[in-house]
C-alpha cells in the first residue's frame, strides 16, 4: 500500500553561525547576517506550512556549535512547536557540528520531533497528515564530533514500509573540501539496499548525486560566508503513489552571497570603474527577488588601471567609496559589497618576458616553473610562508591555508613582484 | 685604474707628503703610527669623498697642518693620465679631475700641468680640470663601485675581512647583483618594499604589526569568550535551580497554612483565656441554681399562663356583672303594642296590593275603550258585507273551504263563458266585414271588366282596326299576313331586279358597305322579332329592340339609295325568313321571273289582311303602295303602314290579355264571397248555444247565494270578498267577548280590595281619618306605626337575650376560676414548693440559670469561633495545661515561626523572580553573539592579512629564489675563482669555496671532499678564505674599472707558507690589478718583495 506524500529535505542549518571571513561590516549587515540562519529556519517553517508537507527531514548540523548557542536551541524548539501545531513531523539526525555529546539546554521538544540516536541506525514510521503510513525514516546521529566510521553501511530497510528515506550526515565519495566524516561511496548507497531516498547532509553545496534511488545533498539553508555563494535552501520532495520522486528546490536564504568577476579592460579611469561597478551592483540587487546580497567583486583582466589597483590602498579606497553609496533602509533588501579584490594584470608582454635575459625574465620563468609543477610550488610556498606557519597560534589558526597553499598566491606574487620591478624600472627610466 | 701617486696636502698626521704608487704591487712599509692607515684612508677619501664631520676618526682632519685633502694621480690606460683633486674646503669636497696626458714627471713629484698634449678624449675633456659629482665620478671612473663596496671589496682591513664571515648568504648575493647587474637597486628596492610591508604586517615577536595586533585581540576575545559563562550550562543550572526553588516554595506553601493555623490557635488561646475563665465561673454559679432547672420550661409557661388566666377571669366576671346592670336599666325604658303588630302582615300585603289595584283600575278603563272600538269596527264590517246584515247573520255564517272553492269555480266558469261568447261575437264581426269587402271587390272587378270591354270597343276607331277578338286568332292572322307580305316583297324585288342591275354594278362597294351594316341590323332585328313571335309573348323590350333593328335597316336602306335596293331586298328576305341562304338563291333565281307571281302574292296579302283588319283595302293600299311607285317616299309610306299595322295588332293583343285577366279575377272573388257567408252562419249558431249555457249557470248561482242569505246579486268575487270581511268581523267579535269578561273581573277585584282596606284602617285613628281621602296613604301610615312597634319589641327581646348570655358567661367565669385555683395548687404540689412566692423565686432562679447557660454558650461560641472540633480540643488542652504566661510565650514563638516561614517564602519567591529575570536576561543576551561575531571578524581580518602576508612572502621568496638562481649562475665564477685562490693559499688543503642556498655563511670543501663551515675554521684559515672570496668578488664585481686592491696588514695571522702563498697569489693578481699592501711586518714585506718582482716599496 503506497500513498503519495510530500516532505522537505533540509540539512546543515548551522543555526547561530557567526559569519566567518568578513573583516568588517555595517551594523545592519552584521545584524542581518547573524540573524540569517534563524531567518532561514523561519523560512523553512513557513515553507513547510505553506507547501503543506507531511513531514520534514533534517540531515544534521542543525547548530553551528552544539555547545554554544542557547539561542539556537530555543529558537529551534520554538519553530518545531509551530510545526507541531500544523501537524508536521520532524525527523532529525545530528552531525559533526552538533553531535549528541554537545551540551543541551534543558528543553522539552514537542512530540512531533524525532531525533535519531547515535548508537545505531534507528527507524521511525512517517505518516501523512491524513494518517496513512507514508514512509519509514532511517537515521543515525553523530555521538561525537568525529565520525570516521562508514555508518551508511549498517543501514537496513524494514521491508514492510512503503518508502524508505535514509538520513545520513556524511561525505559521499570523499569530497575533499569537507571533512571526511562518515565516509561512503555513492555506489554503496545506490546499491541494492532498498532505500528510495538518501537525504544527505554535511556538504553545503546542493546537488543530486543519483536518481532512483535518489541520493541528494540539500545543501545548507543559508549561505554563511563568502565561500557559500548562490541560492541556498531545501528540497521539496513529492513522492507519488507510484513512488515517482519529484524534487523542487525551495530557496530559504534571506541573505545571498555572490562573487562576481569584473574586467577592468573597459575602464579607463577609476571613476569609470566605479560607475560600472555601481550599475553592476544595482543589477544584482534588482535580480535578488527581495533578498539581501553580500557581494564580492574580483577585478580581473588587464587594463590601464592595473598599476593603480595593485596598490592595496587604492582598492580599499574604491571599496570604501562603493560602500558609502550603499543604503540600508529598514525592511528593504540591501546589497553590501563586502570585498573587492584586484587580480588584474599589468600590461606586460609575457612572451617577451619569458625570453628576456633579466631578473624579471628569470623571475617569470621561475614562476612558470612553479605554476607547472604542483609539488615544486608546494615546497616553495611552504618554505616562503614557513615564518608565519611556524608561529604557534597562526599556524594552528590558519592551518587550512598552510595546508592548501593556494596557487592564487603565486599569481598575485608574480604580479606584485614583476609590477614592482617594472614599476621601479619605469620610475627609474 | 692604476694609482700613480698620492699627494697629501693635509690628512691626519700626514701633511705635504708625496707617495709614489706607480707599481703593480706597492708595499707600504712602516712602523706603527707611521701613517699607513692614514694613507689608506686618504686614498679612500680621495676616491669617495671625506667622511662626515661626525666621524672625526674617518674624516682625518689634518693635525700637522696643511689643507685637508690632496691630489691623486692615476691612469686608466697606458697613456691616460689623470689627477684627482679633492679638498674638504673646496667645492664641498667634490672631486676635481684633470687630464694629464700620457707622460708625467712623477719622479719629480711635479703637480703642475706641465704635460704634453694627449689625444685621449677624456684627457681632453678633463684637461682644464672639471668638478664632478661623486656619482658621476663613481660611474665613469670607478665602475659603479660605491664606497661601501669599495670598503668591503677593495679596501680591506682585518676588520673588514672579518665581516665576510658575518655575511649572510642574502647579503653576499646582493653584493653579487650590485656588483654584476645594474638593476640590482630596483630589485633591492622592491625587496625592501616587500619586506617593509611584511614587517608592517607581521613580525614573529612584534607587537605593533597588524597581524600581531589582530592576533592579540583575537586572543583577548577568545579569552573573554572562555571566561564567559557557558550559557547552556547557565540555562540548565538556572532551570535546575528554578525547579528546586519551585519545589521548596511548594513545600513552604503547604507548610504555611499549618503554621498559620497553629499561630491562630495560640493567638486564640491568649485572647480567649479570659472568656474561658469566665466560663469556669459561670459553671460554679450554675451549680447554685441548678435546682431551678427542674422546673421545666412548660411548667413555667403553664404557671404564668395559669396566673394570667386567673386574673383574666376575674376581670371578666366583673365586666359581666356591670354589663348586666346596664341592660336591666335599658329594658325598663322600652314599651310596645302587640295588637298592632299582629295586623302588620295583613297591612303589608294590602299595601303591596294597592299599587296593583291602581294599575288594575287604569287597565279597566282602557279595556272599556277598547271594547267600544271593537264594537264599532264589527258594526262597520258587518254593514259592509250587507246592509241588512247584523251580528246574528255574522255569527251564523259558516264559511268552509269547500265553499270558497265552489265560489272560485263559479267565478272561473262565468269567466270562461263570457270569453267564449266574446270570441264568437268577434268572429262574426270579422266575417261580416270580410263578406262586405268581398262583395265590394266583386262589384269592382265586374265593373272593371265592363270598362275594359268598353274601352276595347272604343279603341278600334283610330289606325287600323284589328278584327279578331281573341289572341290566338289575332296571332295566327298576323303571322299569315306577315308571311304574305314578305313573299310579296320578295316577288316584287325579283321583278324589279333587272332595272336595278346597273345601279348595282355601279355602286357595289357602297352597297356592299351599307349592305353589311344593314344585314347585321336587320338580322338582329329579325331574329329578335322572330323570337318574340315564336315565344308567343309580347315583350315590350323585344318589340323595342326589333323596332330599333327595323329602323336601323331602314336608315341603311336610305343611305344605300336606290342602288342598294337589291341588297335591301335580300336582306328583307333574310329578315322574313330568319335564316336561309338557300332560299335567297331560290328567290334570287326566281326574282326576275314574273309579275304573276307577284299578283298572287298580293292576293294572299289581301286575304290575310281581311282576317286581320276591318278595312283591308286601305291597309292593303298603304302596305302595297310601293308596288307601283318605286320611289323612296312610297317605300317609306309602305313601311310606315306596315309598322302601324303591326302596332295595332300588338295593342289589340295586349288589350285582349288584360280583359281575360279581369274576368278571371271576378269569378275568383265571387267564389270567396260564397265561402265567407257559409262560415258566418256556422258561427251564429255557436253563439246561441253559449248564451244558453250561461243562463243555466246563473240560475244555479242564485240558488246558492240564497242558501247563504247573501244578496242574490252578489258575484262570486264579491262573495269571496264578503268571506274575507266576515272573517275579520268574527275575529273582532271574539276579541270583544274576551275583553268584556276581563273588564268584569277587574271590577270585582277592586271592590274587594277597598273593603279590606277600610276594615284595617279602623284600628288606627290617624289612618282611619285619612282613609277617606286616600286609602293608600292611610295604609302607609298604618304600616309605619306597626313597623315602629315591631322594632321596639325586637329591641326588648334582644336585650333580654343578652342579659341571659351575660348571666351564663358570669357563671362560666366562676367555674373557670375555681378550676384554675385547683390547677395552681396542683402545680405547686408538683414543684414541691410551699407557696406561690416560692414558686416565683424558683422561676427567677431558673431564669438566672438560663442566663448562665446563654453566657456559657456565648463564651463557648466565642472561644470556638472558626475552630474545628479538633482545634477546639487542642485549645481546651492548652487552657488546661498552660497558664497565661506560658500561652503568651507559645504564641510569640509560633508567631516567630510563622514569620520566619513567610520570610523564607518571600525570599524564595524573590529568588525565583531573580532566577526568572536572569533566565530572561540569558535568553535575551546577545553579548555572546557579538563576541563571536567580533572574533570571527578578527579572524577574517587576520586571514586576510595572512593572505597578504603570504603573497608578500611568496613574492619575497620569488625574488630571493631568482636571486639565488643568479647566484648559482654567477657565483660559480666568483666561487671558482675563490676556490682557485683558496686552493693556492692553502696549498691544496681546501679545494672549493661554496654557499648553500638557504644557509648563511660560506662553506669550504676540503681536498678530501668534506664540507666545512667557515665559522669553524681557524682564524688564519678563515681569513684566508675571506681573502680569497674578496679577491674573487673584487675580480667579478669591477671588471670594467679595475680598482686597486688595498690590503691593510691582513696577513698577520698567516703562517710562513701561507704568507708566501698569498704573496705569490698577489703577484699573480697584480697582473690585472694594482695591489697596495700595507704592513708593519718585515717578514711580510720581505715575502712580498721576494715573490713580487715588480713590487715597489714605499717606506713611511
Amino acid at each position: 500500500m503506497t500513498v503519495s506524500f510530500r516532505f522537505i529535505h533540509a540539512a546543515d542549518l548551522h543555526l547561530d553561525s557567526p559569519f566567518r571571513g568578513l573583516a568588517k561590516a555595517p551594523e545592519q549587515v552584521r545584524a542581518a547576517l547573524s540573524d540569517s540562519t534563524f531567518a532561514a529556519l523561519r523560512q523553512l517553517t513557513q515553507a513547510a506550512i505553506h507547501e503543506q508537507v507531511d513531514f520534514i527531514v533534517i540531515a544534521g548540523d542543525l547548530f553551528d556549535e552544539a555547545d554554544r548557542s542557547l539561542r539556537a536551541q530555543l529558537m529551534l524548539a520554538r519553530e518545531w512547536e509551530k510545526l507541531h501545531e500544523h501537524g508536521i513531523a520532524v525527523y532529525v539526525i545530528h552531525g559533526n557540528h552538533d553531535p549528541l555529546s554537545g551540551k543541551r539546554a534543558a528543553l522539552q521538544l514537542p512530540p512531533n520531533v524525532h531525533v535519531f540516536g547515535a548508537d545505531q541506525m534507528e527507524y521511525r514510521p512517517a505518516y501523512r497528515k491524513s494518517g496513512e503510513l507514508a514512509a519509514f525514516v532511517y537515521g543515525r546521529s553523530y555521538g561525537t564530533r568525529i565520525m570516521t566510521e562508514n555508518i551508511a553501511a549498517a543501514y537496513r530497510i524494514e521491508p514492510e514500509a512503503p518508502f524508505h528515506i535514509a538520513l545520513l550526515h556524511g561525505n559521499v565519495d570523499g569530497d575533499a573540501s569537507h571533512d571526511p566524516y562518515a565516509p561512503c561511496s555513492l555506489s554503496e548507497l545506490t546499491g541494492s539496499n532498498g532505500f528510495d531516498y538518501w537525504a544527505l547532509g554535511h556538504i553545503h553545496h546542493r546537488r543530486v548525486l543519483h536518481e532512483y534511488p535518489h541520493v541528494v545533498y540539500a545543501g545548507n539553508a543559508q549561505g554563511r560566508n563568502p565561500r557559500e555563494t548562490g541560492a541556498k535552501g531545501c528540497y521539496l520532495v513529492e513522492v507519488s503513489a507510484a513512488k515517482a520522486v519529484e524534487m523542487t528546490f525551495l530557496p530559504l536564504d534571506v541573505v545571498r552571497w555572490l562573487e562576481i568577476s569584473h574586467s577592468i579592460a573597459e575602464a579607463s579611469s577609476e571613476q569609470e570603474l566605479l560607475q560600472q561597478l555601481e550599475s553592476l551592483m544595482d543589477v544584482h540587487l534588482l535580480e535578488s527577488a527581495g533578498r539581501s546580497i553580500m557581494l564580492r567583486v574580483n577585478l580581473v583582466g588587464r587594463g590601464r588601471l592595473h598599476q593603480k589597483l595593485s596598490e592595496p590602498l587604492i582598492v580599499r579606497t574604491l571599496l570604501e567609496q562603493l560602500q558609502e553609496r550603499q543604503s540600508f533602509a529598514v525592511g528593504e533588501p540591501w546589497l553590501h559589497l563586502y570585498r573587492m579584490e584586484a587580480a588584474t594584470g599589468a600590461e606586460l608582454d609575457w612572451e617577451q618576458l619569458e625570453e628576456e635575459d633579466s631578473f624579471a625574465g628569470e623571475l617569470y620563468r621561475l614562476s612558470a616553473l612553479l605554476e607547472a609543477d604542483q609539488t615544486l610550488w608546494h615546497e616553495f610556498a611552504k618554505d616562503a610562508v614557513s615564518g608565519m606557519a611556524g608561529h604557534a597560534k597562526l599556524g594552528r589558526l590558519l592551518h587550512d591555508k598552510w595546508d592548501e597553499l593556494p596557487e592564487r598566491w603565486l599569481e598575485q606574487a608574480r604580479e606584485l613582484t614583476l609590477g614592482a620591478i617594472y614599476g621601479g624600472n619605469e620610475r627609474d627610466g | 685604474m692604476k694609482l700613480i701617486k698620492a699627494e697629501i696636502n693635509g690628512y691626519g698626521q700626514l701633511n705635504a707628503r708625496q707617495i709614489p704608487l706607480n707599481a703593480p704591487v706597492v708595499i707600504v712599509y712602516g712602523p706603527n703610527e707611521a701613517g699607513k692607515s692614514t694613507m689608506f684612508g686618504f686614498i679612500r677619501s680621495m676616491l669617495f669623498g671625506f667622511a662626515r664631520r661626525g666621524l672625526p676618526l674617518e674624516r682625518q682632519e689634518p693635525v700637522n697642518g696643511g689643507k685637508h685633502g690632496g691630489r691623486l694621480f692615476f691612469s686608466l690606460a697606458e697613456n691616460e693620465l689623470f689627477v684627482l683633486e679633492r679638498y674638504a674646503s673646496d667645492h664641498a669636497g667634490k672631486p676635481k679631475l684633470r687630464g694629464l696626458g700620457g707622460e708625467l714627471g712623477t719622479q719629480e713629484g711635479q703637480s703642475d700641468q706641465a704635460s704634453q698634449e694627449t689625444n685621449s678624449e677624456a684627457e681632453a675633456r678633463y684637461a682644464d680640470g672639471t668638478l664632478l659629482l661623486q656619482t658621476d665620478w663613481e660611474r665613469q671612473f670607478l665602475g659603479g663601485v660605491t664606497e661601501r663596496l669599495y670598503r668591503q671589496l677593495f679596501a680591506i682591513t682585518l676588520s673588514e675581512l672579518q665581516e665576510v664571515g658575518a655575511l649572510s648568504g642574502d647579503e653576499l648575493g646582493r653584493y653579487l647583483y650590485q656588483a654584476g647587474w645594474d638593476s640590482g637597486k630596483t630589485i633591492a628596492a622592491a625587496e625592501k618594499r616587500l619586506l617593509q610591508e611584511m614587517e608592517s604586517l607581521y613580525k614573529p615577536r612584534g607587537s605593533l604589526q597588524t597581524m600581531n595586533q589582530q592576533l592579540k585581540s583575537l586572543e583577548q576575545l577568545e579569552a573573554t569568550l572562555r571566561k564567559r559563562e557557558d550559557s547552556i550550562g547557565v540555562f540548565n543550572e538556572l532551570t535546575a535551580q528554578t525547579t528546586k526553588l519551585e519545589a521548596s516554595i511548594a513545600r513552604m506553601e503547604s507548610e504555611l497554612p499549618e503554621k498559620a493555623a497553629r499561630h491562630r490557635l495560640m493567638s486564640k488561646a491568649c485572647s480567649a483565656r479570659p472568656l474561658w475563665l469566665r466560663k469556669q465561673k459561670l459553671f460554679v454559679e450554675r451549680e447554685s441554681v441548678a435546682y431551678a432547672g427542674k422546673i421545666s420550661e412548660a411548667a413555667e409557661r403553664s404557671w404564668t399562663e395559669l396566673l394570667r388566666q386567673r386574673a383574666e377571669r376575674r376581670e371578666e366576671w366583673e365586666k359581666h356583672r356591670q354589663k348586666g346592670m346596664l341592660i336591666e336599666l335599658q329594658l325598663e325604658t322600652i314599651s310596645y303594642d302587640e295588637e298592632l303588630i299582629r295586623l302588620g302582615t295583613e297591612t303589608e300585603a294590602l299595601l303591596q296590593a294597592s299599587d296593583s289595584m291602581r294599575k288594575l283600575a287604569q287597565d279597566r278603563a282602557e279595556l272599556a275603550s277598547e271594547l267600544r272600538e271593537h264594537d264599532e269596527m264589527i258594526a262597520r264590517l258587518v254593514s259592509s258585507i250587507a246592509p241588512e246584515w247584523t251580528e246574528r247573520q255574522l255569527r251564523e255564517l259558516q264559511v268552509t273551504v269547500a265553499d270558497r272553492d265552489l265560489v272560485r269555480n263559479e267565478r272561473q266558469q262565468a269567466l270562461e263563458l263570457l270569453r267564449s261568447e266574446e270570441r264568437i261575437a268577434a268572429e262574426l264581426e270579422t266575417l261580416s266585414q270580410q263578406e262586405l269587402e268581398a262583395s265590394l271587390a266583386l262589384e269592382e272587378a265586374r265593373s272593371a271588366a265592363e270598362r275594359e270591354q268598353a274601352r276595347r270597343g272604343r279603341s278600334g276607331g283610330e289606325g287600323f282596326e284589328v278584327l279578331p277578338g281573341t289572341r290566338e286568332a289575332l296571332k295566327g292572322a298576323w303571322n299569315a299576313l306577315d308571311l304574305a307580305l314578305r313573299e310579296w316583297e320578295l316577288e316584287r324585288v325579283r321583278a324589279a331586279g333587272s332595272d336595278g342591275e346597273a345601279a348595282e354594278t355601279r355602286q357595289p362597294a357602297g352597297g356592299s358597305g351599307a349592305g353589311m351594316l344593314w344585314v347585321a341590323a336587320a338580322g338582329a332585328g329579325g331574329a329578335a322579332l322572330a323570337l318574340a313571335v315564336g315565344a308567343g309573348e309580347i315583350s315590350l323590350a323585344v318589340l323595342v329592340l326589333a323596332g330599333a333593328a327595323i329602323l336601323l335597316a331602314a336608315a341603311a336602306m336610305v343611305r344605300s339609295r336606290s342602288g342598294a335596293a337589291p341588297g335591301r331586298e335580300r336582306s328583307g328576305q333574310q329578315l322574313g325568313r330568319g335564316q336561309g341562304r338557300g332560299s335567297r338563291s331560290t328567290a334570287a333565281s326566281a326574282g326576275s321571273s314574273n309579275a304573276a307571281t307577284l299578283e298572287s302574292r298580293e292576293d294572299r296579302v289581301m286575304k290575310a289582311l281581311e282576317v286581320v283588319v276591318r278595312e283591308p283595302r286601305e291597309a292593303a293600299a298603304a302596305l302595297l303602295a310601293a308596288k307601283h311607285h318605286r320611289s323612296p317616299e312610297h317605300l317609306l309610306a309602305a313601311e310606315q303602314a306596315r309598322v302601324q299595322l303591326r302596332a295595332a295588332v300588338e295593342a289589340t293583343l295586349e288589350a285582349l290579355l288584360a280583359s281575360e285577366r279581369l274576368i278571371d279575377h271576378c269569378s275568383e272573388l265571387a267564389q270567396r264571397l260564397d265561402r265567407l257567408r257559409a262560415h258566418a252562419a256556422g258561427r251564429r249558431e255557436a253563439a246561441a248555444a253559449a248564451a244558453q249555457t250561461r243562463q243555466a249557470a246563473a240560475r244555479q248561482w242564485a240558488g246558492w247565494l240564497a242558501a247563504r242569505s247573501l244578496p242574490a246579486d252578489m258575484s262570486p268575487t264579491a262573495v269571496l270578498e264578503a268571506f274575507e270581511l266576515a272573517e275579520q268581523a268574527l275575529q273582532r267579535l271574539q276579541q270583544y267577548d274576551r275583553l268584556s269578561a276581563k273588564h268584569a273581573a277587574a271590577g270585582s277585584t277592586l271592590a274587594a280590595f277597598a273593603k279590606q282596606a277600610a276594615e284595617l284602617c279602623g284600628h288606627f285613628e290617624e289612618a282611619a281619618a285619612e282613609f277617606a281621602a286616600d286609602p293608600a296613604l292611610a295604609l302607609r301610615l298604618l304600616h309605619a306605626e306597626i313597623r315602629r312597634h315591631a322594632a321596639a319589641k325586637q329591641d326588648a327581646l334582644g336585650i333580654i337575650a343578652r342579659r341571659e348570655e351575660l348571666n351564663m358567661a358570669k357563671h362560666a367565669a366562676d367555674l373557670r376560676l375555681q378550676e384554675l385555683a385547683a390547677e395552681i395548687a396542683a402545680q405547686l404540689a408538683a414543684a414541691g414548693l410551699a407557696g406561690e412566692a416560692e414558686y416565683a423565686l424558683a422561676l427567677e432562679h431558673r431564669r438566672t440559670l438560663q442566663f448562665i447557660h446563654l453566657e456559657l454558650s456565648k463564651a463557648e461560641l466565642e472561644i470556638a469561633a472558626g475552630l474545628s472540633e479538633e482545634r477546639l480540643r487542642e485549645l481546651e488542652l492548652l487552657f488546661e495545661g498552660y497558664d497565661e504566661e506560658q500561652l503568651q510565650a507559645m504564641q510569640s514563638s509560633s508567631l516567630t515561626e510563622l514569620e520566619e516561614l513567610e520570610r523564607e517564602k518571600r525570599e524564595a519567591l524573590e529568588k525565583m523572580g531573580r532566577l526568572r529575570q536572569s533566565m530572561e536576561h540569558l535568553l535575551q543576551e546577545e553579548e555572546q553573539q557579538r563576541l563571536l561575531a567580533e572574533k570571527e571578524m578578527t579572524l577574517a581580518q587576520l586571514e586576510s592579512s595572512a593572505e597578504r602576508y603570504a603573497v608578500l612572502s611568496v613574492s619575497a621568496a620569488l625574488i630571493s629564489r631568482t636571486k639565488r638562481i643568479y647566484e648559482e649562475e654567477r657565483q660559480p665564477v666568483v666561487l671558482r675563482n675563490a676556490s682557485r685562490f683558496i686552493e693556492k693559499l692553502t696549498e691544496g688543503k681546501y679545494i672549493r669555496v661554496l654557499t648553500v642556498p638557504g644557509e648563511s655563511g660560506i662553506k669550504l670543501e676540503t681536498a678530501d671532499r668534506r664540507l666545512i663551515d667557515s665559522e669553524v675554521l681557524s682564524r688564519g684559515t678563515a681569513e684566508q678564505v675571506y681573502l680569497a672570496m674578496r679577491f674573487a668578488l673584487a675580480e667579478e664585481a669591477s671588471q670594467g674599472a679595475k680598482l686597486p686592491l688595498m690590503l691593510d696588514d691582513v696577513f698577520v695571522n698567516f703562517d710562513k707558507d701561507r704568507l708566501h702563498a698569498v704573496a705569490k697569489l698577489l703577484e699573480e693578481l697584480s697582473c690585472e690589478r694594482q695591489i697596495i699592501v700595507m704592513t708593519c711586518h718585515e717578514h711580510v714585506r720581505d715575502a712580498l718583495q721576494r715573490h713580487c718582482a715588480e713590487a715597489a716599496l714605499v717606506q713611511l
